[in-house]
């Protein structure tokens, strides 16, 4: 009965996902040519045919889990079923996670909505006897299988990959940066990082557990899935078998499980650097304010940036100026030079717009007022108020957008290039922390349905969400950071979350 | 006196009958995805935004009826006809609402300024409604052939108190950034730079 139900369930295969994964990594496995090939570690995994009485291109057929349901639980239908009770059911057994000697082999278990509850191991004891262990899924980020001496599988659950990686002890030369083999680098007894690949294998079945003909339903490859660390941590194993085995699976035993983050050790780094577990690599401490880039160097982080802004005396003179021009019924501003001059900005002739300098390519920065309401009066003697929208209009935006593209082009730092809008309701600047590649102004800021759009955001989702939705939404563009200088000198990063809700991150001083 | 009685008998079945189809008309009209156009400013202008669940901006009390209809005018001698349709916007970032639609003619004697009476709904020389206004208001949103240049504003209107049948139109030019490199030149409004009022016809 249970095995049958294994039988059943056999045939399910996210295809897609499969295909997506190898696809999205294929420029990756270009590299690794020695990894694209990796057919042969399914049709000759013996764990695999110890499951799989026969495998060929098109058919595969599980043998009883006579053996796997003994190891674990008894060998009853009864049992059978309190195991997957327990553990869960092989559900996705076409997702076979097998390591490059063909000598372990993982299935995950899934409870009845699909999600991942143990992963099911196969490997040789001492003997040369298949074992199976069984280790429940604890932590809330996945779990590590040890499975040798310097060889790993996690399942993650966050983006519910497999991966495979060996690790080489004693090793210091964790970031240098060139994946040569599937090796995994050590920098310290207590963890592991290096360049992580990961086997998936997958076919397709049909309802009747035969595959569409002339499909190659069966493939499996090695994709290389970047550069990762795994610190020491406290891992949990249900172990419902035998752990006594020799060349393949050794147990863990709590005090040497593997968790992906947390950890560290600075004994390879040279001082002042300390080795960063989350980045694997020695780092410079860095203060507030700044941040490490790439290379393990301080940078300054995007408040540092901001606070060197509002703390410059001469750009908080012209803020606090244009702050005494926002109950006029003209918009006022200054435009900033490369040198550090400013330059008054001039209305157009049209008597309405203000002019940004036809010889702006050397501007690097303009701050500007928004108007507060102001009223008219109409011709029977009532009063019609003119709402404004405080906050960066589209045409702002471009004409920011266009100063980082400029700036860029004349090779000036990007992290120089500002926005800034002074109003009633908040002082608001905006950086640029993207690619510039990307950059779109293609769009007329004063177009019928752009400003229709524009203004319908800033109603629906207020002034902040409203301005980061249009800029992400309607016009396309990314990399644009806004700030907001609170009446108290404190500063707001405002962005848009995962859910497009906003984020406001105060700036530490 | 049985007159009376059956008098009484026939207001009581008349006010049940009256009091159950005022609540079938409120439950029906009771919907959480809805917002009352005339609701809107009460949102705007505190920056609150909208209710999450809004998706619907609609014209539940037809509010906006006061103003669809042709309106005329004179502004420095020409003529200004706008003609305003009640519509209802496409499903956009996942929001619809029933705005309106403005078109108008401007003419300068025999000669025509611009005319935009014939254009489609999509058609961006036609002004967009935008909100109304927390006093009965309305706010459209107004961008000419030049607007890449600055030919473009808010168009405020509302209701004359000299009667239902004159409209107050007023212009604001917008003020925001140009590049000087593109609009080197000065750019001719067509709208009217001073409040006008128009008449119903």
């Amino acid at each position: 009965m249970g095995e049958l139900k294994f039988f059943k369930h056999l045939k399910y295969v996210s295809v897609c996902s499969l295909l997506c994964l190898i696809s999205c990594n294929k420029e990756d496995n270009s590299s690794e040519e020695n990894f694209t090939d990796t057919s042969e570690f399914v049709t000759t995994n013996p764990i695999a045919l110890d499951l799989v009485t026969s495998v060929n291109s098109f058919e595969i057929k599980k043998k009883d889990f006579a053996l796997f349901s003994q190891q674990a639980s008894g060998t009853n239908e009864s049992d059978m079923s309190a195991f997957e009770q327990a553990y869960g059911k092989i559900r996705y057994s076409d997702l076979v996670m097998i390591d490059s000697t063909n000598t372990n082999t993982l299935f995950p278990l899934t409870d009845d909505n699909g999600v991942v509850r143990s992963l099911l191991v196969g490997y040789y004891d001492s003997e040369g006897i298949i074992q199976y262990l069984v280790k429940e899924i604890k932590e809330d980020s996945g779990v590590e299988v040890r499975i040798g001496e310097n060889e790993r599988m996690y399942y993650d659950l966050s983006d519910k990959n497999y991966y495979y990686y060996e690790i080489e002890e004693g090793s210091s030369n964790e970031s240098s940066g060139t994946a040569k083999s599937h090796t995994i680098h050590s920098s310290s007894s207590g963890q592991a990082c290096g360049f992580v690949y990961v086997n998936v294998c997958g076919t397709a079945f049909g309802n009747d557990d035969e595959p569409p003909s002339g499909s190659p339903d069966w493939a499996c490859s090695l994709v290389y899935d970047g550069f990762r660390c795994w610190a020491v941590g406290d891992t949990t194993v249900l172990d419902a078998g035998d752990s006594s085995g020799g060349g393949g699976i050794t147990e863990d035993d709590g005090d040497d499980g593997w968790t992906p983050v947390g950890g560290g050790s600075s004994s390879n780094c040279s001082s002042p650097r300390v080795y960063d577990p989350v980045s694997g690599s020695c780092i410079l401490p860095c203060d507030p304010g700044f941040e490490n880039d790439e290379n393990g160097n301080c940078v300054k982080t995007p408040c540092g940036h901001l606070d060197d802004l509002y703390t410059d005396a001469q750009y908080v003179a012209k803020v606090n100026q244009l702050k005494g021009n926002t109950g006029l019924q003209q918009e006022s501003g200054f435009s900033q030079n490369s040198n550090g001059s400013f330059t008054t900005l001039q209305v157009a002739p049209n008597g309405h717009n203000l002019y940004i300098p036809s010889n702006s390519t050397s501007m690097i920065g303009y701050v500007h007022t928004h108007l507060d309401d102001f009223d008219k009066v109409n011709s029977d003697g009532t009063i019609t108020t003119n709402k404004i929208y405080r906050m960066f209009s589209p045409a702002d935006l471009r004409t920011f957008l266009n100063m980082v593209r400029n700036a860029s082009a004349n090779n000036f730092p990007l992290d120089k290039i500002y926005a800034t809008m002074v109003s009633s309701s908040g002082i608001y600047t905006m950086r640029f922390t993207g690619d510039v590649s990307s950059i779109n102004t293609t769009f007329n800021p004063r177009d019928d349905r752009i400003i229709q759009r524009f203004k319908k955001l800033i109603d629906r989702f207020g002034r902040e969400r409203g301005f980061l939705k249009f800029i992400k939404d309607v016009t396309n563009n990314s990399g644009v950071d806004l700030a907001k200088i609170n009446n108290d000198g404190t500063i707001d990063e405002k962005e848009l979350d995962d859910q497009g809700k906003l984020d406001t991150n105060p700036c530490e001083n | 006196m049985d007159g009376n009685l059956f008098d009484k008998v026939r207001i009581v079945i008349l006010i049940f009958v009256v009091s159950t189809s005022h609540n079938c008309k409120a439950q029906a009209f009771y919907d959480d995805s809805e917002l009352a156009v005339e609701l809107v400013a009460n949102y705007v202008d505190n920056d609150a935004g909208f209710p999450e669940h809004v998706t619907y901006v609609k014209d539940i009390n037809n509010v906006l009826n006061k103003y669809v209809g042709t309106w005329k005018g004179i502004y420095n001698s020409k003529n200004f006809e706008f003609r305003i349709v009640k519509y209802t916007t496409p499903y956009i970032d996942n929001f619809k609402e029933d705005i309106l639609l403005m078109r108008y003619k401007i003419t300068n004697g025999s000669s025509t300024v611009e005319n935009t009476l014939s254009l489609g709904n999509t058609n961006n020389l036609v002004i967009n409604g935008i909100r109304m206004t927390a006093n009965g208001g309305y706010i459209l949103y107004y961008s000419g052939p030049n607007s890449n240049c600055g030919q473009a504003g808010d168009i405020y209107i509302s209701i004359s108190s000299l009667g239902s049948n004159k409209m107050n139109l007023l212009f604001v030019p917008a003020r925001d950034l140009l590049n000087e490199a593109e609009c080197p030149n000065d750019i001719n409004y067509i709208m009217p730079l001073d409040p006008i009022v128009l008449t119903k016809q």
